[in-house]
C-alpha cells in the first residue's frame, strides 16, 4: 500500500521543488491552521527541527514526527524575520539544502498571516480581508466597512503591496493571498493617496487602486493587484488611475484561464533572452534604428532579430497597427507572468 | 446519482501533504498500472531496517494455503518474548492487487512491542492472477495455521486477534466470516482499518472521491474488477470476497472500525458497524474528519494520523485489558 499511498519524507535536498512548498504552505494557510501545524509540517517538509518565535515572545518547535518540542530559541540556526515581527528557523546541521531559502521564506509568511488574523488587530484584519472580498456579501462588505471605521460616502483607495514589505503601520491591513504571491492590503482615505508617492519608498513595489466609496472596495482591490502586477524595478509604484481603460482589458484577460494567442506567442518566446527586449525596444522607439540605439546593440543584428520575431508573431510592430497589437499583448503577458 | 459529488473537505493539515505528494501517488489507479506498482520501491525501507531499531525479531515460514500450494508468512515478536501472549494475525492491504505482507505492518510492530503481541502477516496471493478465492481462502488458511501452532508461537489461542488495512481489512472482515462459518478458528477480535469490503462500488462516498485524494472510485473499479472479474456487482458475489454483502454480522468477534470521511471506504464502513449493532454485536467505529484513505500512512506526523493511531492502539489495549 505504500506504492498506493506514500510517505510524506523531507525534500530531495539537491532537487528544487519550489512549487510543492508554495503549494504545501498555500494549502495549510487557506485551512487557516494554527502556528503550532505550520512549526510541524515545516519540520516534516524539511527534514529537520522547526521553530518559530512569535513576536510576543511565544516559541513553537517542532520534530519531523510531528512531536512538539521544548522553547529553546532560534540562536545559532537559520533564521529568517517575517513582515509582522515573528522569526522563523530550522535547525539543520551540515550543508544547507537546496529548498531551504524557500522554505523559509513560505513558512514565514504563512506564519505571518496565520498571526495576523488571530493577534489583537485580528478584528480589524478580518474585516479588511471581508471588505476587499468581491465574493462576500454587500451586508457582510457593509458591517466591515463600519467596523473599520470608513465613512460610507468618503472615497478611499486599496492599495496592494509585496509580503515581505514593511507597511506605515496605523492604516488597516491585512495580509492576502493572491495567484501572484501573497500581497499586504493597505486602506487609505483618497486624500492621502493623492500624492502617490510615500508607498514602499525608493525601489519597493506598491500598487496603488481606484478610489471608491467603501462599498466597491473589491474593485479597488483588483485594481490595485493589476497596478501592482505591472509594476517593476524601473516603475516600482503603479497607480491604477494611470492605466486608463488597461484595467478593463486586464479584467477581460484575468476571467479567462487560457491566454489569448497573441499572449501565448509572447510566453513561447521566453527563452530567448533577446526576444522581448527587442520588441520592447522596437515598440517603444518605432524604428529599428531607434531600437538598436536603445539596445546598444548594432542596427543589422536587430534588423535579423525583428525579421524573424516578424515571421513568429506574424504581425508587425514596424507600424503603428503593429506596435499597439504588441503593446496590448505585451501589457497582458506581464499581467500573467507577475509575481512577488 | 451525479457524477461527481461535492466531498466532505480534507483536514488542511493532510491536505498540504496530499499537495507535495499528489503527482507521484495518483489518485486513480488503473489496471496496465499494475505491474509498475508492484516493483520494489527503492525508497522505502526493507523489513530488515524498519525492525532494525526495535527489539523485535522475524522470520519467515512456508505454510499451506488454500488448496494446499505453499504461502510464506512471518512472524514478528519481541526479542524477550517468552511464554504465550496476544496473538494478531495480519493481512496486509494494496487494493487485492499490489502490495506483501510487510505493508502497514508499522502498526502490528507497535502492538507486538507494546502489548507483547506475536503478529503473523500472511502474504496471500494477489488478484488478478490469483482472483477470488484465492486471496480469502489464503488468509483463512494463515489463520488456521496460526491457531494450529499458536502455542509454539508463543500465542494464547484465546487471544488471537486479526488485523488488516484497505483491502487486508476487507480480507479480515471475510477471514472473521469463514471462522465464525467454519466454526473456527476462535477470535478474540477484528480489526478493520479503512477496509475495503463493498464491490459494488455505488455508496455516495465512491462517487465523493474521484481524481484526487488516495484510491478513488477508478482504482476501485479496478481493485474489485481484478478480484472478482466480471461477478463483480452481481449477485454471485460470496460475502468472504464482500463482506458489505453480509446481511447477517452475528456472532463475530468485537470490531474496530475506522475510516477517514473522504475516501471512497468511508459509507461501507459506517454500514457494517451499523450492522453489527443492528445484529446485537460489539464495534467500536471512528470516522474522521477530512482524512482521505491511508492518510495515517502518508501524514503521520498530522494530529489526526496520531489520533486515528492512538484510538486504535487503545482498544486493543482494552480488549486486552492490558
Amino acid at each position: 500500500m505504500q506504492e498506493l499511498v506514500g510517505r510524506l519524507t523531507a525534500l530531495d535536498p539537491e532537487a528544487s521543488e519550489s512549487l510543492k512548498i508554495v503549494g504545501y504552505f498555500d494549502t495549510l494557510v487557506g485551512g487557516q491552521v494554527s502556528v503550532d501545524v505550520l512549526a510541524r509540517s515545516a519540520a516534516v517538509l524539511a527534514g529537520c527541527v522547526a521553530g518559530v518565535r512569535l513576536s510576543g515572545g511565544r516559541v513553537v518547535r517542532a520534530a519531523p514526527n510531528g512531536e512538539r518540542l521544548d522553547d529553546d530559541g532560534p540562536d545559532g540556526w537559520r533564521t529568517l524575520e517575517g513582515p509582522t515581527g515573528s522569526v522563523v528557523w530550522i535547525e539543520r546541521t551540515g550543508e544547507a539544502h537546496t529548498n531551504d531559502t524557500m522554505l523559509l521564506e513560505r513558512f514565514a509568511i504563512a506564519v505571518a498571516i496565520t498571526v495576523s488574523r488571530s493577534g489583537a488587530d485580528s478584528g480589524a484584519h478580518r474585516a479588511a480581508e471581508v471588505v476587499v472580498d468581491a465574493s462576500a456579501p454587500a451586508d457582510d462588505r457593509a458591517t466591515a466597512a463600519a467596523r473599520l471605521r470608513l465613512d460610507r460616502h468618503a472615497r478611499v483607495r486599496a492599495v496592494a503591496l509585496p509580503a515581505d514589505v514593511p507597511v506605515p503601520s496605523g492604516s488597516p491591513n491585512a495580509l492576502l493571498s493572491t495567484p501572484f504571491g501573497f500581497a499586504q492590503l493597505l486602506l487609505v482615505p483618497d486624500s492621502a493617496a493623492r500624492g502617490g508617492d510615500g508607498f514602499g519608498g525608493g525601489a519597493a513595489r506598491a500598487g496603488i487602486g481606484l478610489a471608491v466609496e467603501a462599498g466597491r472596495l473589491p474593485a479597488s482591490w483588483s485594481s490595485a493587484l493589476v497596478a501592482l502586477r505591472l509594476s517593476d524595478a524601473r516603475r516600482p509604484v503603479v497607480r491604477a488611475d494611470d492605466l486608463g481603460a488597461l484595467l478593463l482589458l486586464a479584467e477581460t484577460a484575468d476571467a479567462d484561464a487560457e491566454p489569448h494567442p497573441d499572449v501565448a506567442a509572447l510566453e513561447s518566446l521566453g527563452h530567448d533572452r533577446t526576444a522581448l527586449p527587442t520588441l520592447d525596444a522596437l515598440s517603444e522607439e518605432g524604428s529599428v534604428r531607434g531600437a538598436a540605439a536603445a539596445l546598444g546593440v548594432h542596427h543589422s543584428t536587430v534588423q535579423a532579430r525583428v525579421t524573424a520575431l516578424t515571421e513568429a508573431l506574424g504581425y508587425d510592430l514596424r507600424t503603428s497597427d503593429g506596435r499597439t497589437r504588441y503593446a496590448t499583448a505585451r501589457i497582458l503577458q506581464r499581467l500573467r507572468a507577475a509575481r512577488w | 446519482m451525479p457524477k461527481a459529488l461535492t466531498r466532505p473537505p480534507f483536514d488542511p493539515e493532510l491536505e498540504a501533504v496530499l499537495a507535495v505528494l499528489r503527482e507521484q501517488f495518483p489518485s486513480a489507479i488503473t489496471p496496465e498500472m499494475i505491474p509498475v506498482m508492484r516493483q520494489p520501491n527503492p525508497l522505502m525501507p526493507t523489513i530488515d531496517q524498519v525492525i532494525a531499531d526495535r527489539a523485535i525479531t522475524s522470520r519467515d515460514v512456508a505454510i499451506p494455503g488454500y488448496e494446499g500450494a505453499e504461502i510464506v508468512v512471518s512472524v514478528f515478536a519481541r526479542a524477550d518474548h517468552t511464554g504465550t501472549g496476544p496473538g494478531i494475525f495480519h493481512t496486509h492491504g494494496g487494493g487485492m492487487i499490489i502490495g506483501d505482507r510487510f505493508v502497514g505492518i508499522d502498526v502490528m510492530l507497535d502492538w507486538v512491542e507494546r502489548f507483547d503481541a506475536v503478529c503473523v502477516s500472511v502474504e496471500y496471493r494477489l488478484a488478478p492472477e490469483f482472483p477470488d478465492p484465492y486471496p480469502v481462502e489464503d488468509c483463512y488458511a494463515g489463520l488456521v495455521w496460526t491457531a494450529e501452532h499458536a502455542e509454539e508461537l508463543g500465542i494464547d489461542p484465546d487471544r488471537l486477534m486479526i488485523a488488516g488495512g484497505s483491502a487486508g481489512g476487507g480480507l479480515a472482515a471475510g477471514t472473521a466470516l469463514l471462522a465464525r462459518d467454519r466454526q473456527g478458528p476462535a477470535l478474540f477480535g477484528q480489526v478493520l482499518i479503512y477496509p475495503m469490503i463493498d464491490d459494488r462500488n455505488e455508496t455516495v462516498s465512491s462517487h465523493q472521491i474521484e481524481g484526487e485524494g488516495v484510491w478513488d472510485r477508478t482504482s476501485n473499479f479496478t481493485g474489485w474488477n481484478a478480484l472478482l472479474g466480471e461477478r463483480r456487482g452481481t449477485a454471485d458475489v460470496s460475502v468472504y470476497a464482500a463482506p458489505s454483502r453480509a446481511t447477517d454480522l452475528g456472532g463475530l468477534p468485537p470490531a474496530f472500525i475506522d475510516v477517514g470521511s473522504a475516501e471512497v471506504f468511508r459509507d461501507e464502513a459506517v454500514a457494517y458497524a451499523s450492522q453489527i449493532w443492528a445484529d446485537g454485536g460489539v464495534a467500536e467505529l471512528h470516522v474522521w474528519p477530512g482524512g482521505f484513505h491511508g492518510f495515517d500512512m502518508m501524514a503521520p506526523h498530522t494530529a489526526l494520523a496520531q489520533a486515528m493511531t492512538a484510538a486504535r492502539t487503545a482498544w486493543v489495549a482494552r480488549l486486552l485489558g492490558a
